[in-house]
């Protein structure tokens, strides 16, 4: 990367033509012109800073969000939530995330078949479903926003010395419970119809609604477990995941790519329109935003 | 305010999805018989919809939670 020289004041720089410093006592960048230094101002017309003014509401009955069949291997995947009713491990399931089919999904509540699990991600690979969860006696999830990233890592804490799947729940670790370990990651082409968020939707009917906002939802082919403490932001909101290590192949910032009106989730991740969401069934944008 | 009302799955072909929230008939959340949904709209009611009984929204959630409507996902 191109640097630029730092000078505490300018009567110690180097008056020859074209050189540039940044100048600390003035916060400013200046120029040398053959006769004098020059100030460089903004024009105002930089980039915009990041904000998120939007989130996708969805009622508990029957709202989801569609995305289409892409290639893209299940490497990592990042949303916030806000769940309007507690959680707990009886709690019927709320499906944040799924795959046609079932295939792949992340899953609030009583779901997998696994015991007190609280959040889940469940797989079925090669024909046996797999989950993994985060479980334990009288665990509970309050009202409000929270953070859940899933990641396939080289070396994973639930299938300890192999690859697997790892669950974080507000930019922690907290997966410990395996029924069968996943042995490759998931692709959602091998889902064959793409995916939805907010319900299982598949058989002719809908399951296991959600009941709240979803925002920033995100999917990287690789392992962007590394970026989780940013990602998470102490919980302070989100951020802009193209600052990252890796940007992600699909990030829906649900509505403000699209002004917080219509029924399109623009994806400005790098896979572009190719990957864009669909409302259906009525799921409204919200002004309340992860914070 | 959102208001829902539920349907007999023999009603579907009579519904007007220019008039409700649900995307088309491909996009109904039915009953575990599989013999009702339901619709929901905003504003004056789909004339479709007149003369039967409508939902708030905590009361639909209350309807939905009913193990006739909540079946357990399989887990194979």
């Amino acid at each position: 990367m191109a640097s630029i020289d730092t000078i505490a004041d300018r009567s110690t720089g180097s008056a020859v033509a074209g050189k540039a410093y940044f100048e600390t006592s003035t916060n400013k960048f200046i120029v040398y012109n053959g006769s004098s230094w020059v100030d460089i101002d903004s024009d105002g017309t930089g980039a915009a800073p990041f904000s998120n003014a939007y989130s996708v509401d969805f009622d508990g009955t029957n709202d989801i969000v569609s995305g289409p069949t892409v290639g893209t291997t299940l490497g990592t995947c990042s949303m916030w939530f806000y769940n309007d009713d507690v959680i707990t491990t009886t709690s019927t399931g709320q499906v944040l995330l799924n795959t046609v089919g079932y295939h792949f999904g992340i899953v609030l509540g009583s779901q997998t078949g696994l015991t007190n699990e609280l959040i889940s991600m469940q797989y079925k690979q090669s024909g046996v479903w797999r989950a993994i969860g985060y479980t334990g006696s009288g665990l509970s999830l309050a009202s409000g926003w929270h953070h859940v990233m899933t990641a396939w890592v080289s070396n994973s804490s639930t299938n300890p010395g192999n690859a697997g799947y790892d669950l974080w729940l507000d930019g922690v670790k907290v997966g410990n419970s395996v029924s069968t370990a996943p042995t490759a990651p998931d692709s959602l082409a091998s889902a064959g119809n793409g995916f939805h968020l907010g319900a299982r939707f598949g058989s002719g009917s809908i399951y296991r609604p959600f009941d709240g906002r979803i925002d920033e939802f995100a999917l990287w082919s690789g392992d962007a477990s590394g970026d989780i403490a940013n990602i998470y932001n102490s919980g302070a909101g989100a951020v802009d995941l193209n600052n990252l290590s890796t940007a992600p192949e699909i990030w829906w910032r649900m509505g403000d790519d699209d002004g917080g009106t219509g029924t399109t989730i623009t994806n400005q991740g790098s896979l572009g329109s190719s990957a864009d969401g669909t409302l259906v069934n009525g799921p409204t944008f919200s002004s309340d935003t992860p914070s | 305010m959102r208001n829902y009302v539920i349907i007999d799955a023999s009603e579907v072909s009579s519904v007007d999805f220019n008039q409700v929230l649900e995307t088309s008939t491909d996009t109904l959340r039915y009953n575990v018989a599989g013999d009702k949904t339901f619709v929901k709209y905003e504003g004056e009611t789909p004339s479709f919809l007149v003369g039967k009984p409508s939902f708030s929204h905590s009361e639909i959630l209350e309807i939905l939670s009913n193990e006739n409507w909540t079946e357990k996902l399989p887990v194979e």
